[in-house]
């Protein structure tokens, strides 16, 4: 199988995976909160155009901001097209009764509205889709994709479970979540060289993996099929009655025991105390010291949570010694395979986390620009901005085309990167990165020839288009 | 670049040249080690003292030699034993009976390069006698304060095995060492030129000095100029910071490790005629300079972690000044 075969597989695989728990996702919003008048298929077809119109228009030779208003231009249109079916399925587009009642409806406050819905998920699966695009296709990846479809899952299932509801169609869906995500795992860790299914007992694995695809599939869709509710009620009565049978012994033996000793006298309790009288009631200030319900309330939530924490941070801190101790074990044992699990589960929440902070760290910075601006503008001459300007560029190009800076890595050390990414222009990276650093660290003031020409340099370079790291 | 700061860069090319043929000088006796070579120009321009440490047999003793050979400097030498008094270093008064007084006879500590062979096979109190010649540059006798002679460098070897017998250096004698080189095993092809080269005489006595006090005071002068900026700065304090909260470091680095790895990234920078500080300096200095300053706690040490992947981790986590 070529290399393109191979991504297209893997592209559907984690696509199919994710659809799974965004359909599950968009059928409980849809039976909770808008009864049924979610047009869930119309929404789900946002995931998989923005990802076809995301590979077209990368083809483009535009630069980034052109690109990415094109690319929510056409979110814009095909959102129109889902707005209209929604709200006028038969009548005449161009009539703007349609769009105003839509319109309307965004714009309400009372409550959330189908139309609030509709707008947020169709963003939200648009940027799915793009992701999708620019996601690297290998092993921890695809764990990755697997262990967040698992938990959201799991989540969906617990608000289920919680508001009683009945959604059509979990099984199959969670059974095809599995297939998918199984699929892609085992293609990317075949791909990279580094599973069972390269190796010399290939034939072997890939039937021994065939088999427990399989088995999970029968074996789910019989459990889905045989356990029904009276069942489960006939099995939790058969263990009741085992264990009121061994109840039942054990009293027994236990009250036998019991009869071998001779019995005391039954002792003669003394008269209990009258209850003492409630006491007067205080004056009226006394109430204001009472707590009020709600505070009474909060506060237990509040304590419920920190107990809550505490717990989770003990079983956190024992589970993770548990682990650790098990890592060093498997690292103590020779001819063990052990993965490095680079998409774990922690890991990717602590990214999520670090993504969000920096995310709001470019917010204010965004924010406060013009002052920082303005401070900046005193104590760094224009060559030298425009050096680290166009430093900076090199770096936001690089890492668009796939191949992003470490914050840990000094200039040099990424040139060594950047050259090996493409070494025909290496001599150009070389160049600008040399004068970067003498202005940066050097504090140098650069003429104006050098500039030019780091200038004619950076414009040969930003027109090379370097080929995608999965295709070289 | 028509306005460069033409001071730092005259420096730092007068640094260069006398570094390469120091480098060339050395490396006729100690062949393929030029990196750890330019760690003891690196210890000399910064006025510092380096500890080599290694296996037996591999050249720390023969690379001090060669050292102190290539500087046209005072030369003493010190074989640690267990019964090595600290009067036996720094010197003694005696009672002379011709003139009827008292006289000084100085120690090998007062020469300008002093190799301090076997450090750890040295008792406790005769290793805490170095302490004050290595930071201050001077020997207390008999109440009496004596300056060392500039330009002052001791060098240090030991060996990390057979320890049976020896005096681990207490941290505090660790931290006044600028930083510790390690020479490591040749290649098959050093190994073979170093049996051509010393088959029929050893290279050592030939070897001819290459710069005197006078240039050597003048280069560590110059070595100060070198232009670090602010951000880098601030990039050593960060990683030097970082050794404090490290998951396995028991106890991190002082400030006098931040100092010396400032120095030593300003004489890294000399060496390779640049009149700025560049963060790949600090980094390429880290390990040697704060690897025998940290105290890794013993869980850690149970695991088999080094010192020096703590601060491959360390490096490969703090950010690198770029904006």
């Amino acid at each position: 199988m070529n290399q393109s075969r191979q991504r297209d597989i893997l592209f559907l695989a984690i696509a199919g995976a994710e659809a799974c728990w965004i359909y599950t996702a968009l059928l409980l919003l849809d039976v909770k909160a808008t009864e049924g008048d979610l047009p869930i298929l119309g929404l789900l077809s946002f995931y998989p155009l923005a990802f076809v119109m995301g590979k077209a228009i990368r083809r483009l030779s535009w630069g980034n901001i052109r690109l990415f208003v094109l690319n929510w231009a056409l979110w814009f249109v095909w959102f129109l097209a889902l707005a209209k079916h929604y709200a006028a399925p038969f009548g005449n587009p161009l009539e703007p009764t349609w769009l105003q009642s839509f319109v309307t409806g965004i714009l309400q406050v009372s409550s959330v509205s189908c139309q609030q819905l509709i707008l947020v998920c169709s963003i939200f699966l648009w940027w799915l889709g793009g992701r999708l695009l620019r996601l690297r296709l290998d092993f921890s990846t695809s764990l990755t994709e697997f262990q967040f479809g698992v938990a959201i899952l799991l989540i969906l299932f617990f608000f289920e479970s919680m508001w009683d509801l009945d959604l059509p169609g979990l099984v199959p869906t969670t059974m095809a979540f599995f297939v998918f995500s199984f699929a892609g795992t085992a293609i990317t860790h075949a791909r990279e060289g580094a599973g069972w299914l390269s190796g010399p007992f290939r034939s072997r694995w890939m039937s021994l993996l065939i088999f427990t695809i399989l088995f999970t599939l029968v074996g789910g869709m019989i459990i889905g099929t045989l356990v029904r509710p009276d069942i489960l009620k006939l099995i939790l009565s058969v263990l009741t009655m085992v264990w009121n049978f061994f109840w039942d012994l054990i009293f027994r033996i236990v009250s036998f025991l019991a009869n071998l000793f001779p019995r005391d006298e039954p002792a003669s309790f003394p008269a209990m105390p009258a209850m003492p009288a409630p006491p007067p009631e205080g004056p009226s200030w006394v109430k204001l010291l009472r707590m009020p319900e709600w505070v009474r309330r909060v506060g237990s939530i509040v304590m419920v949570v920190i107990w809550m924490i505490l717990i989770l941070a003990a079983i956190w801190s024992v589970s993770s010694q548990i682990i650790h101790w098990l890592r060093q074990r498997l690292d103590s044992m020779s001819e063990v395979e052990v993965e490095p699990m680079s998409g774990a589960f922690l890991d990717d929440l602590l990214h999520l986390f670090k993504g969000l902070l920096l995310l709001a760290t470019r917010f204010f910075r965004f924010v406060f620009r013009p002052f920082r601006h303005e401070r900046k503008m005193k104590t760094v001459s224009p060559e030298i901005s425009s050096i680290r300007t166009i430093y900076r560029r090199m770096l936001d190009w690089a890492a668009s085309a796939g191949c992003p800076r470490n914050a840990a890595q000094t200039p040099h050390e990424y040139l060594k990167v950047l050259v090996q990414w493409i070494p025909e222009v290496g001599q150009e990276f070389a160049v600008i990165t040399n004068h970067y650093a003498l202005v940066r660290y050097g504090g140098c003031l650069p003429s104006h020839d050098t500039l030019d020409q780091i200038k004619m340099i950076w414009e040969k370079l930003r027109q090379f288009k370097p080929a995608l790291p999965g295709k070289k | 670049m028509d306005q460069e700061k033409g001071t730092e860069t005259q420096a730092a090319k007068r640094i260069k040249g006398k570094a390469d043929s120091f480098r060339a000088n050395v490396s006729t006796v100690m062949i393929g080690k030029e990196s750890t070579i330019d760690l003891i120009f690196i210890t000399l321009l910064c006025e510092g003292h380096v500890l080599i440490e290694d296996i037996p047999g591999v050249g720390k003793t023969l690379l001090a030699k060669a050292t102190s050979r290539s500087l046209d400097c005072t030369f003493k030498r010190i074989q640690c034993t267990p019964d090595l008094l600290p009067s036996d270093v720094v010197g003694t008064q005696f009672f002379n009976q011709k003139s009827s007084d008292f006289e000084f006879r100085p120690g090998p500590i007062l020469a300008n390069i002093v190799l301090v062979d076997e450090i750890n096979r040295a008792m406790p109190r005769t290793q805490s006698c170095m302490l004050e010649s290595m930071q201050e540059q001077q020997v207390t006798v008999d109440l009496k304060t004596l300056p060392l002679p500039r330009p002052f460098m001791l060098m240090a070897t030991q060996n990390p095995i057979e320890l049976e017998g020896t005096f681990p250096l207490p941290e505090a004698q660790l931290d006044r060492f600028l930083l510790k080189a390690r020479i490591g095993y040749p290649t098959l092809e050093e190994e073979a030129a170093v049996l051509s080269r010393f088959q029929i005489a050893n290279p050592l006595d030939r070897l001819q000095s290459v710069m005197g006090t006078a240039e050597i005071l003048e280069l560590q002068a110059l070595c100060r100029r070198i232009f670090i900026e602010d951000s880098v700065r601030d990039y050593i304090v960060a990683v030097n910071s970082s050794t404090r909260s490290h998951k396995d470091i028991k106890l991190g680095t002082s400030t006098r490790c931040a100092l010396a790895l400032q120095s030593a990234s300003q004489a890294m920078a000399g060496i390779q005629g640049r009149g700025y500080v560049l963060p790949d300096d600090v980094k390429a200095l880290a390990a040697p300079v704060l690897s025998h300053r940290i105290i890794m706690k013993t869980e850690a040490r149970l695991r088999g972690r080094t010192e020096e992947e703590v601060i491959e981790e360390i490096l490969s986590s703090v950010p690198v000044p770029m904006e």
